[in-house]
């Protein structure tokens, strides 16, 4: 049967006419490439490129700075049951010409040959899933207020601020993914953000250091003023005489930048159905009835955040919303096409990771200004930030860690001092579960600023928790 | 390239192109299914501008000479403003004018398989893996693949550097009455190399296989680690991870200078620690070596233009010299070595782990256990985790064996252990020969922002620590 879905949104103040013209350019190719096919033959066309400003500083003193433009085309050939990818460069600007265009069309053109001749060697793929449909969707937000040399030269403005303070990274420009398939789906998302992600503390006491993050899709000189003065505040805190703790159970307070640390953890394969299937995810207990989470626990992958591109390797849509968790208890995993075909199941449009992307926790009723939540924590350990998370044993849930950044012992509702990091080795069975005593009512936009080969998209939107007893083992 | 370079108009003090080309295959199984085929094509060029002691960067996935003219033109005006902020002035020395070329031994190019090939022969490896109804997973994967990487600059520096890749994974899950073990060929993509596909035989892939399948099996039935304190005997393909995040990340020069606070990290190491600190017991000797052309990062220059040379990092015991390529030892005034590499064209370098390994001693497996009154022998890495200045970690291995009074015993499952850094590597007792030695890789070490990966190489004999503290999968903490 096929699905027609159509699904816009479009917000732009200011028009960069160069992607403007890759989509054009992006249009173009995949009718060229369509035009081409043999008869029995699909493809799929996926397009992924920026445009980006990296200044990186220490200190706040400029280290290095990068510009790039790049793209990389996808186009994967299914045919007689067999799939074959090839994934090559964009090889020009944005703002490509008409003979540059031809020049790509033909690159692209010689490789779909290449792929032709090499599928037929292959194997059988009995979980091949063909494109179907015709979905469209567009996103496009641009809406930046600045160019990226205003933006730049406000950050310089706030190294003066801050001598000898930030270090970390600025992310500036568009970033975009398309696809197009040989049965009419097509997709546009783009996106024109920055990202600056940095740590406030000097080299001679890194010890004492705080993280900042401040993202948008439209530039507010004002707003940084006001992100670096909240950490600035915690900072100051910084300065008090620190406080060694002994390994054992604490009270724990997680703001939203520690709770997304553990959704990082998550994505890789908490809630796929083959890492289900295979035994490879931390949330097994969940699934098998035989743990719970605290009914203050709702957790929905939802694209109305904006965070991230809504169709997948497919050019499926995924619901606006999926419902992970419901009230602590599991409610559906991301089901890829792929896994539907394998285990004879429903699917929901997940990506093929079955990684979660653009994720919100629903808010609960603490009272999330920070006096107030100290007081509710009474006494306990306050954690900005948690770092390097793994599963220390998948099947049983349990994951270690450490603390990092502005993390302070709470006496009585009011901030002792900075921690020494600590390491925890706890299970999520017991945190998310009868240890979770409450969640704040407001919540933080987390955006991910990984950057591994090109710029990622995704994040989540997460209140803090308040955890009667968290396992801390050196 | 050359001529390239020679187009270029900018008024600046010094220019620098840097190309890579990539043509990959990977492929995977999954149950005797074919599971992804790519052909993955990668090109492009970094300009590097330097400007009053700053270098400004700027990445075009074109060749066009327009279109490096623009790249150019862009870093030159980013270098001119952001040389006015840097955080150090560096000399013109940290390029140098290097002339040369280096390339990966091989047999079999790249070219001489095809993904067709390589699939039908992993769907039959795959069918080796399921030795029981128990196994319910079985993976296997293989990447192959090449890499140029060509240099140049106004300086007169010309490098071209020809890397072939092979890349091969093994896994299998075993699930028996709630019970789940996964059991890996080393660890994830542990067997990288420099090599030809000759890397990728079916016959050395069906006899790694085949000890993998059955491990797993074992581990189903395994007990679960005792806990306490005792003897620990790592083995080579633990050893990799142990030397990767608790020596070679701590010594990065650029992370202790404060670049890699915002993301990966800080050191404990301090600047007045190299040539002083007792990193580790006296048989500790660690070397800095892109020398073994099979290792999967060995190389001829850096991506600054740096000649690779092998050095001591770490003799007996004592901390000698910092893993920094020349910006970070001008910055810091501390011996370094050539390592000031990038992930590809569209990435600045920064100071990388290349190859860093421990050196063998003397003593034989067998002579490594007799030494233990009460231990664990552990296996693979599962799980890592260390804190963000490299000191406090955690780290969990897939199969562990008890040992007693000098004699292996029963396997035992979720063997873990956690420690602290300097503490840890005092208590190494015994270092194990030659015939103890294994060399792996991985192409997966994340550092950098933006961020890069990076391909790592560790060779390590297996190595006896004493009084370290030991977990299993139960109640802890």
């Amino acid at each position: 049967m096929l699905r027609q879905l159509a699904y816009f949104t479009i917000s732009k103040s200011s028009v960069d006419k160069t992607v403007d013209n890759l989509e054009t350019s992006f249009s173009s190719l995949a009718s060229a490439l369509m035009n081409d096919l043999k008869t029995r033959e699909k493809l799929n066309i996926e397009l992924k490129a920026e445009k980006s400003l990296f200044v990186r500083f220490n200190d706040s003193r400029v280290r290095q700075s990068t510009e790039t433009v790049e793209g990389r085309i996808s186009l994967t050939l299914m045919s007689e049951h067999k799939t074959l990818t090839a994934e090559l460069p964009w090889s020009f600007d944005f703002n490509i010409s008409l003979k540059q265009c031809e020049q790509v069309k033909e690159s692209c053109r010689a490789e779909l040959m290449s792929l032709r001749s090499q599928v037929a060697k292959l194997p059988q793929d009995p979980y091949q899933v063909l494109p179907e449909g015709s979905s469209t969707s567009k996103e496009i937000v641009d809406d930046l207020a600045a160019s990226e040399s205003e933006i730049g030269q406000n950050l310089l403005s706030a190294f003066s601020d801050h001598p000898s303070c930030l270090t970390g990274l600025l992310t500036v420009g568009p970033v975009i993914r398309a696809f197009a398939h040989s049965q009419g789906a097509s997709h546009w998302f783009s996106v024109n953000q920055f990202i600056l992600n940095y740590t406030m503390g000097s080299l001679g006491a890194p010890e004492r250091s705080v993280k900042g993050f401040y993202s948008a899709t439209r530039w507010d000189s004002s707003e940084l003023k006001k992100n670096l003065l909240a950490s600035e505040r915690h900072f100051q805190l910084m300065n008090r005489n620190g406080v060694k703790l002994a390994k054992g159970n604490y009270r724990v307070y997680l703001a939203p930048a520690a709770v997304y640390e553990i959704l990082q953890l998550l994505a890789w394969d908490a809630f796929s159905e083959r890492a289900y299937r295979q035994g490879a995810s931390g949330l097994s207990r969940l699934r098998e009835n035989k743990e719970n989470f605290s009914p203050l626990l709702t957790l929905v992958e939802n694209f109305g955040l904006g965070l991230s591109n809504r169709f997948n390797e497919w050019g499926e849509l995924s619901p606006s919303k999926i419902a992970l968790i419901e009230d602590g208890e599991l409610k559906s995993n991301l089901i890829c096409s792929r896994s539907a075909k394998e285990f004879e199941i429903p699917g929901n449009q997940a990506n093929l990771r079955e990684s979660i992307q653009s994720t919100e926790i629903l808010p609960g009723q603490l009272p999330s200004a920070d006096e107030q939540v100290l007081d509710h924590l009474g006494e306990g350990i306050y954690i900005s930030n948690l770092h390097y998370l793994n599963w220390s044993e998948r099947r049983s849930g349990r994951i270690t860690g450490m603390t990092r950044y502005a993390c302070f012992w709470v006496q009585r509702g009011k901030i002792v001092g900075p921690i020494e990091n600590l390491r925890f080795d706890e299970s999520i069975f017991n945190f998310w579960g009868q240890a979770l005593e409450g969640l704040t009512t407001t919540r933080e936009l987390q955006v991910s600023p990984l950057s591994y080969e090109m710029r990622d998209l995704g994040g989540a939107l997460v209140p803090g928790m308040l955890i009667k007893s968290f396992s801390f083992t050196l | 390239m050359k001529n390239l370079l020679n187009s270029l108009k900018i008024p600046a003090e010094w220019i620098g192109l840097r190309k890579v080309t990539e043509n990959w295959q990977l492929c995977s199984v999954r149950n005797e299914k074919p599971e992804s085929s790519l052909h993955y094509l990668n090109s492009g060029v970094m300009v590097e501008v330097y400007v009053d002691g700053y270098f400004g960067y700027c990445a075009t996935p074109s060749l066009e000479t327009a279109a490096v003219q623009g790249a150019a033109e862009r870093a030159f005006k980013q270098a001119q403003v952001f040389s006015q902020h840097k955080v150090a002035h560096l000399p013109l020395s940290v390029r140098p004018a290097s002339v040369g070329s280096f390339r990966s031994p091989f047999r079999l190019s790249s070219q001489s398989l095809d993904l067709g090939e390589v699939h039908h022969r992993l769907l039959r490896v795959s069918q080796k893996l399921k030795i029981s109804e128990k196994i319910v997973n079985r993976e296997s994967s293989a990447t192959f693949g090449d890499v140029r990487f060509e240099y140049v600059s106004t300086n007169g520096a010309d490098i071209t550097q020809d890397f072939t890749f092979a890349f091969s994974h093994l896994a299998t899950t075993a699930w028996d009455q709630g019970v789940v073990q996964r059991r890996t060929d080393g660890g994830f993509l542990a067997h990288s190399f420099q090599s030809g596909v000759e890397a990728l035989a079916e016959d050395i892939l069906c006899q790694r296989g085949e000890l993998v399948a059955r491990e797993a099996l074992e581990l189903l039935t395994a007990d679960e680690c005792p806990e306490g304190r005792m003897s620990l005997l790592l083995a080579a393909d633990q050893m990799m991870l142990q030397i990767h995040e608790s020596v070679g990340h701590p010594l990065e020069l650029d992370r202790i200078l404060g670049d890699e606070r915002n993301y990966a990290g800080h050191s404990f190491v301090k600047l007045k620690d190299f040539g002083h600190l007792q990193y580790g017991s006296s048989k500790m000797n660690v070397v800095f070596d892109p020398t073994f052309k099979s290792e999967l990062a060995s190389y001829g220059f850096d991506d600054g233009g740096a000649l690779a040379r092998r050095e001591h990092l770490i003799r007996e015991g004592r901390l000698l010299r910092g893993l920094g390529g020349l910006e970070s030892q001008a910055r810091s005034g501390v011996s370094g070595v050539s390592c000031f590499r990038s992930s590809s064209w569209n990435r600045a370098p920064i100071d990388r782990i290349a190859n860093i390994n421990l050196e063998p001693q003397s003593a034989s497996l067998d002579d490594l256990i007799s030494q233990v009154e009460r231990g664990v022998y552990m296996q693979t890495n599962l799980s890592w985790s260390i804190d963000d200045f490299r000191d406090k970690f955690q780290f969990g291995c897939e199969y562990g064996r008890l040992i007693k009074d000098g004699q292996l015993t029963q396997t035992v499952r979720n063997p873990n252990y956690r420690g602290r850094t300097l503490e840890f590597w005092h208590h190494l007792a015994e270092v194990g020969g030659p015939s103890t030695l294994q060399w792996y890789g991985s192409p997966n070490c994340g550092k950098g922002e933006p961020n890069q990966l990076a391909r790592v190489g560790h060779a390590s004999p297996a190595c006896l620590f004493h009084d370290i503290e030991i977990f299993g999968g139960q109640n802890r903490g």
